[in-house]
């Protein structure tokens, strides 16, 4: 069909065709014979998709249309039409249309590109990507309010997750001081120890302790104690005799009893 | 006496039983014509001299074309008139010479073929004998000339074609 009809190769897009208006002038003489044959090829199934034939003979010529209703059928089998004239006889000012039905599926021409519309699968996805490749969109941008809206929960999400990050952290700290293993390390802060212990070792901190003189010198005896007999106690050689005494007379009884 | 009197009441019975029966049953129809006229192309005059209208293309007019479909073959006639005079104009005070012609456009079928052959003119009517059915057009050529040379006065003209299907 050529250019006849609209280009229908795009996917999604079908074209049907319904109906036929052919229009001419016969010219000829009312005595001879003459045959016009309009058609169109079938370009599937050989043959002819639309004939339709005029028999001028024995009639004059005249300017003839028909209107034909056809049922809808794809443009694919509307192959090269022609009007054929047999006998003697000319067509003149010929004229074809056809009617026609072109499918367009929206939705799917649309959305060849995602970002077309917020309806075509993806959109969310491609609009992301779009968006993650620019540090600064213009007003005029017809993704300036996604962007602008990304943006604004971008930064909402960050304070969420700060929040989150140190409420986890205060539950550990509290976590680690209520609990029952604690470390040396936990309950002392080694850092600050070892600042402290660096702090006494400077010398001129901890010298007046080393060097502190004590003022002293010889302490002389003062008592003497001269030779001179000591005599026996006596007394207590006699108490120390009754005792055994007594001990004696006391375990004698024992003895015998046995 | 008495048989008399039966009788004379079995006969007031059956002429009474008669009239209440009696009844009026309406039968309606409506007939689709089988011819109709279409406006396919409205004319317009041209005004290619000062004293002269004519619709036809050379003189800068439009022909007016109506259409007739016949649903049935050999059952009517066409009649179109050219028009022999202004529905509305200017006043005019001068006499006005109308000529026209009535042809075949175009037919929906080779056996119209004969039509334009076949039709017959008189005064300004031409009669076409619908043989075949189906769909013609028929074209009309209207023109004026105003008195002998004088111009006509400026404003809006309109004239009328009349068409009819008169059955046979």
């Amino acid at each position: 069909m050529g250019d006849v009809l609209p280009d229908a190769s795009a996917p999604h897009i079908t074209l049907q065709i319904n109906g036929l208006i052919y229009r001419y002038t016969a010219v000829k003489d009312p005595e001879t014979g003459m045959i016009v044959h309009v058609r169109n090829e079938d370009a599937i199934d050989g043959g002819y998709v639309f004939e339709e034939t005029d028999d001028w003979s024995g009639l004059p010529g005249t300017t003839i249309q028909k209107f034909f209703s056809l049922p809808y059928t794809d443009s694919t089998r509307w192959g090269d039409g022609e009007i054929a004239v047999e006998g003697e006889g000319s067509v003149v000012d010929a004229n074809v249309v056809y009617s026609y039905r072109m499918d367009i599926g929206q939705e799917q021409i649309t959305c060849l590109n995602p970002l077309s519309s917020p309806e075509c699968p993806g959109f969310l996805d491609a609009l992301r990507k779009y968006l993650a490749n620019l540090d600064n969109l213009s007003p005029d941008d017809p993704f300036y309010d996604q962007w602008v809206q990304a943006q604004l929960e971008k930064e909402t999400k960050l304070e969420e997750e700060t929040v989150a990050n140190e409420e986890d952290q205060e539950e550990e700290d509290l976590e680690k001081e209520l609990s029952a293993e604690n470390t040396m390390d936990d309950l002392i802060d080694s850092g600050q120890q070892a600042a402290m212990l660096a702090a006494l070792t400077q010398v001129p901190k901890i010298e007046t302790y080393y060097t502190v003189t004590i003022p002293g010198g010889e302490y002389q005896d003062t008592v003497i104690l001269e030779d001179a007999e000591i005599p026996d106690n006596r007394r207590a050689m006699r108490s120390l005799a009754r005792d055994e005494t007594h001990r004696s007379m006391v375990r004698s009884q024992y003895d015998r009893n046995q | 006496m008495t048989k008399l009197k039966l009788y004379g009441v079995a006969a007031s019975l059956l002429a009474l039983t008669t009239y209440a029966n009696a009844a009026e049953v309406p039968i309606t129809g409506n007939v689709a014509s089988k011819c109709t006229i279409f406006t396919d192309t409205e004319g317009v005059y041209g005004n290619p001299s000062p004293d002269k209208l004519s619709t036809a293309p050379a003189d800068g007019g439009v022909l007016p074309v109506v259409r007739y479909d016949v649903a049935i073959a050999d059952y009517y006639k066409a009649k179109i008139s050219w028009p022999n005079n202004f529905s509305t104009s200017p006043n005019l005070t001068d006499a006005l010479a109308w000529d026209g012609t009535v042809e075949v456009s175009s037919t929906s079928d080779v056996g119209m073929a004969g039509y334009e052959a076949a039709k017959v003119e008189y005064d300004n009517h031409t009669e076409y004998d619908l043989t075949v059915a189906g769909s013609t057009w028929f074209k009309v050529t209207s023109t004026v000339l105003y008195g002998q040379g004088k111009s006509l006065p400026g404003g809006t003209y309109t004239a009328t074609v009349t068409a009819e299907c008169i059955a046979k």
